[in-house]
């Protein structure tokens, strides 16, 4: 069985990219433009690693991982979180919300194959 | 208590009259309430009250509660100008995402009013707000739209505001924009992701091919204009071309059509009246909300209509004409402020008819079904009063007040007008001769003045002004609104 990897960003083209770069590892993907859709997707098709971006419209990357972390099932689900922005501000909130890894936009791709990776193995 | 009552004994009179002294502190209490359903109120009935605009943008900083934040949002879109966004924009720079987002949701609904700032925000210091200013622009409705975006990939050094650009720029991908595409490519040689994104767009703009080949030229758009124009009194302006240009293509496109000439040869021929009224359906804006502009409502009911009766015997009709309705929000409207809070409505024969040159609105009307957005300005207890909860989350409003409207196709500008509707008392012609150029609105005008009975009254959208138009009328000031009245002799 291969891992199944949910993508959660506003930009489309963002998700286009992630897709392109773990499918070519042979990974499943799943895409969500905002965390109200993975929060509906998620509970119907669960998957191993969760990657959320952290600035969205409607519902933030925040917001969303500490939705989902609070359902059955989902508490140990391991989380990257993305975000463009400069300075430590997310990157602790991220971290107190118990996000497993956070990477800094431009995300490098060797760099997020290897976050994935390391997850899954845990 | 709350501000408003709303129930015919004590609905207060004109909105920002409506709060004297005493309940409007009581007001900036409640807003501060621990009970988020009286902040909730407040914040609502705050849209309402002359404080409304210096206490709210200070509280929604404040606010934690999701549903009283969206409130609040929604209380300052009714109430926003120029002076506010300016007080507004530093939510851009905000840590606290919700709060932002809160922003970033309002802005978008304002063209006009944030597109003054734009250039300015993208050349913010902070790349964040850079990025926060696109996620404003890409959701903006307004022609400029393309060339801010072409811009940041032109000129910004950030990997990360080029990134959101280029992703707001799918959607307008064009051919002509290759070579700005192509300079990205250089400029940030070592950046995967952005040659991606590159990539993308570009196989966008090669769909677009077909297109091209069918290309608008100027002259061609000039000869769509002008027959729109001629039919329907609506003048697109050069900074409307994108918005047209992409209607048309799709037009070009489904009706399968080679190029624009072959299209625009069948468009005008007379058995072509149905395509044209599709092409007028998608090319018209058909923003509008219930009470919108309130103050016309509360007008109307605390004056105008007394005004009329005073020259009626007693079970004379009184004529109350919509136009344009769009999807209805408006008329309904009218018909609310009569059942809720006009007292002599008994005494009266009122009759509401309401007309568009939109067939889709129109069935829209018919229908009556609507989002709990365009109701946002409508009290609850009249939501439960007149309308049904659908399954969907939808809202309809009931069969009584559906049959109460009588809609019609037709333009304003059409002769045929004057068979169809007389002597009517109030015409509410909101939000339409903007669209319109000097010639056209002199020309509605001109017919609604000839359509208007003695001492009947014309209101206009809060953005137009009947004193460019046209002398005839004398201005009335009711509360905070002004209304045009045709004289009595
Ligand atoms: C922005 S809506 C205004 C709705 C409402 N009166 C309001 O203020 O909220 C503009 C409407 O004008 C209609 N319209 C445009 N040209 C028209 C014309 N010549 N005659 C009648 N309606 C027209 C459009 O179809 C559209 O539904």
């Amino acid at each position: 069985m291969t891992a199944k990897i949910m993508i959660v960003d506003d930009e489309m083209m963002i998700r286009k990219y992630y897709v392109m770069l773990l499918e070519s590892k042979g990974y499943t993907t799943l895409e969500a433009a905002n965390g109200y859709e993975a929060l509906e997707k998620i509970l119907i098709d669960p998957c191993d690693v969760l990657m959320v971006d952290i600035n969205m419209p409607k519902m933030d990357g925040l917001t969303m991982v500490k939705e989902i972390r609070s359902r059955d099932g989902f508490h140990h689900l391991p989380v990257i979180m993305i975000s463009a922005e400069e300075g430590d501000a997310d990157k602790d909130s991220a971290f107190e919300h118990g996000v497993s890894i956070y990477l800094q936009k431009p995300v490098k791709a060797d760099l997020l194959l290897q976050s994935v990776a390391q997850l899954l193995i845990k | 208590m709350p501000l408003y009552q709303w129930g015919k004994s004590s609905l207060s009179l004109g909105s920002t009259h409506s709060c004297t002294g005493n309940r409007c502190d009581d007001l900036i209490k409640d807003a501060e309430s621990a009970d988020p359903a009286r902040r909730r109120q407040a914040a609502l009935d705050l849209a309402y009250c002359r404080n409304g605009k210096r206490v709210l943008p200070e509280i929604v900083l404040k606010e934690r509660h999701v549903a009283v934040r969206e409130t609040m949002f929604d209380s300052l879109l009714h109430l926003v100008d120029a002076a506010m966004v300016e007080r507004l924009l530093p939510m851009l720079r905000s840590n606290d995402a919700m709060l932002r987002n809160g922003a970033i949701e309002l802005f978008q609904q304002i063209p006009e009013l944030f597109a003054p700032h734009v250039s300015g925000l993208l050349a913010d210091d902070d790349s964040d707000v850079r990025i926060f200013t696109i996620n404003v622009i890409q959701h903006l409705h307004h022609t400029m739209v393309p060339s801010w975006l072409l811009e940041v990939i032109r000129h910004d050094r950030h990997v990360n505001v080029v990134a959101a650009a280029l992703n707001a720029l799918a959607d307008f991908a064009r051919p002509n924009m290759v070579g700005d595409l192509l300079a990205v490519k250089k400029r940030f040689e070592d950046q995967p992701y952005l040659h991606f994104a590159v990539d993308t767009v570009m196989s966008r703009t090669k769909r677009g091919v077909a297109i091209d080949a069918t290309g608008i030229t100027d002259s061609e758009f000039e000869s769509f204009r002008d027959l729109f124009y001629a039919r329907t009194g609506i003048l697109f302006k050069e900074n409307k071309r994108y918005f047209v240009d992409k209607r048309l293509i799709d037009r070009i496109h489904k009706t399968g059509h080679q190029s624009f000439a072959d299209y625009f040869r069948y468009v005008r021929l007379a058995e072509s009246a149905h395509e044209f009224q599709i092409l007028t359906n998608v090319m018209t804006v058909n923003e509008t909300y219930f009470f919108r502009d309130d103050g016309h409502f509360k007008a109307m009911v605390h004056s105008m209509l007394d005004q009329i009766v005073a020259n009626k015997r007693k079970g004379e009709m009184i004529r109350i004409w919509s136009v344009p309705s769009s999807t209805g929000e408006e008329p309904y409207s009218i018909a609310l402020y009569l059942l809720e809070y006009w007292p002599k409505l008994s005494d009266w024969n009122v009759q509401i008819i309401a007309s568009d040159i939109n067939t889709e609105v129109l069935e829209r009307c018919n229908k009556g079904i609507y989002s709990k957005h365009a109701l946002r300005f409508v009290p609850q207890p009249l939501v439960r009063k007149y309308f049904a909860e659908l399954a969907n989350g939808e809202y309809q409003i009931n069969l009584a007040l559906r049959k109460s409207v009588n809609f019609f196709l037709g333009s304003i500008l059409d002769a045929k007008y004057q068979a169809d509707v007389q002597h009517v008392d109030i015409i509410f012609c909101r939000n339409l001769l903007i669209y319109f150029d000097d010639v056209s609105r002199k020309q509605a005008v001109e017919t609604l003045y000839g359509l208007l009975n003695p001492g009947g009254f014309v209101l206009l959208g809060s953005m137009e002004s009947m004193s460019r138009i046209s002398s005839r009328f004398q201005i009335q000031k009711i509360d905070s609104s002004l209304v045009y009245q045709k004289g009595l002799v």
